[in-house]
């Protein structure tokens, strides 16, 4: 009955798909750009002073966006932390009870922490000259700080740390939005940092600096997410069977509920 | 010359697409969604959008595993969905995994 | 003579199709996860070509050179978005399964009387 319904159901898009064909031979790829690209290419300069296109769409055209991209991925984050405090089974002490990954395994890792952390700073602070940005560079942040984790090398993540240090890089994107109530234009996220010579580290603006603060934020965050998931309540009762109440008792490990920031 | 590289590699994305739909063991399908996304990087990066390779390969090829490699372990005792036995998911959860812990668990 | 334009677009639009068909036959939590996924790969993909042109090149300016034509960056910059709130969802989704696990005992769609299909 399922594997009907989805075979028709493809199906009947795979015929409206067909039925585009006679337009699929003709050649007709775009020879100009005549949206809103063009005058956001040739402002770029003038405006946020940033090399990058695309960051500065990402930071100043469209700000307000990333910062909703960022509440976006605070909400799942908690979500992941509240819906993880139900879990019961230790994944760190019964996976690596007998063997923890060994010698090559950790002294490995141990060795690619400090370069994994310096790829991913410089990818940050270069986001307005070269591609990359504050994205993935604070997943390859939060990367090198679980590569410890999988390796067996540190069972447990500063979880406190990483909430005051999410809370900060939040608390510091709104700030330097603020900031822009100070200049001309007088609205949230205007550029009035100096604009620095163009091409150079210290240009563009407030760009570097939301970034860093992005970069942090996301790093922390998603280490907290795959330290949540690691992590869990101690086994104190027997395991659940498919009838069973869930949550009948608190849950003894009580970091993971730590997620208050304004 | 772009194009058949584009070409080509299109429809590798869409074969290891299928085989991660319809491959017998979960642990194959995680690893061939991590390839996927690999490969889908290097598309962006023949499309000229670097940025989105970057962040793209970062995610995709290294967290997403890691979540659902996480989500396999935990529900490494449950039975496998097409009516066999718990061989499918166990087993290859715990060789995927390195576990041992069959003896230590309640 | 069929352009790159063309070729990615029904690649997106084959991958879309192929994860929405994971979602709707496959039992096993997981799957559709994954399919989930294979979906999110495609409409990204698809975003990214809708501001592609033939010849363009990235949309960074390089110093010394002279400005040609640059592809969309609209697009890329939403792409950006896209992808991370992916993952966050993915991450949501799966924390879901391992808890209806805990709770059910079995991850088969089929056998959990919430919603019936």
């Amino acid at each position: 009955m399922r594997k009907l319904a989805g075979i028709l159901l493809i199906g009947g898009l795979v015929f409206y798909m067909a039925s585009l064909v006679p337009a699929l031979f003709m050649p007709s790829a775009r020879t100009s750009l005549d949206s809103i690209g063009t005058p956001i290419i040739e402002s770029s300069e003038r405006v946020s002073g940033s090399a990058n296109v695309v960051t500065a769409i990402v930071v100043q055209y469209r700000g307000l966006d990333t910062l909703g991209e960022v509440t976006v991925l605070f909400l799942s984050a908690l979500g992941v932390a509240i819906l993880a405090s139900g879990l019961r089974d230790d994944v760190f002490s019964s996976m690596f009870a007998q063997d923890d990954g060994g010698f090559i395994l950790q002294a490995g890792g141990r060795f690619l922490f400090p370069f994994i952390i310096l790829i991913g700073v410089y990818i940050i602070l270069h986001g307005h000259l070269s591609p990359g940005g504050g994205f993935p560079g604070g997943v390859l942040i939060a990367t090198a700080l679980f590569i410890l984790i999988l390796t067996g090398e540190s069972s447990h993540m500063p979880h406190r740390l990483l909430n005051v240090l999410e809370g900060i890089a939040g608390l510091g994107f709104i700030g330097l939005g603020a900031l822009g109530f100070m200049g001309t234009e007088q609205s949230f996220l205007t550029n009035v940092l100096p604009k620095g010579e163009y091409m150079t580290l210290f240009s563009a603006g407030f760009i570097p600096f939301i970034y860093a603060m992005v970069g942090m934020k996301v790093a922390s965050e998603l280490t907290t997410v795959v330290a949540t998931l690691t992590e869990a309540p101690v086994n104190t009762e027997a395991p659940v069977n498919t009838e069973a109440p869930v949550n009948t008792e608190a849950p003894v490990h009580g970091s993971t509920k730590e997620k208050g920031r304004p | 010359m772009t194009t058949w590289i584009v070409l080509a590699v299109s429809l590798l994305l869409i074969l290891m697409a299928l085989a991660a739909i319809f491959s017998r063991s979960l642990a194959s399908a995680i690893i061939l969604l991590s390839t996927l996304s690999l490969f889908t990087a290097l598309l962006f990066v023949l499309v000229a959008a670097p940025d989105v390779a970057i962040t793209e390969a970062a995610i995709g090829s290294a967290l997403t595993t890691v979540v659902f490699v996480l989500a396999l372990y935990r529900t490494r005792n449950a039975l496998a969905a097409d009516g066999k036995s718990a061989k499918n998911a166990a087993d290859e959860s715990s060789v995927a995994l390195r576990s041992s812990s069959e003896g230590t668990n309640a | 003579m069929i352009s790159t334009a063309q070729i990615l677009y029904v690649t997106s639009f084959a991958l879309i199709l192929i994860g929405l068909y994971a979602v709707v036959t496959q039992r096993n939590l997981i799957r559709i996860v994954i399919g989930l996924n294979v979906s999110d790969v495609g409409i990204n993909l698809l975003l990214v070509t809708l501001g592609f042109i033939d010849g363009g090149k990235v949309p960074i300016f390089a110093p010394g050179q002279a400005a040609g034509l640059m592809v969309d960056p609209v697009p890329q910059a939403l792409v950006l978005t896209s992808i991370v709130i992916g993952f966050g969802v993915t991450a949501l989704m799966l924390t879901l399964v391992m808890r209806i696990y805990a709770h059910h005992g079995t991850i088969d769609a089929s056998r959990l009387r919430g919603l019936k299909w």
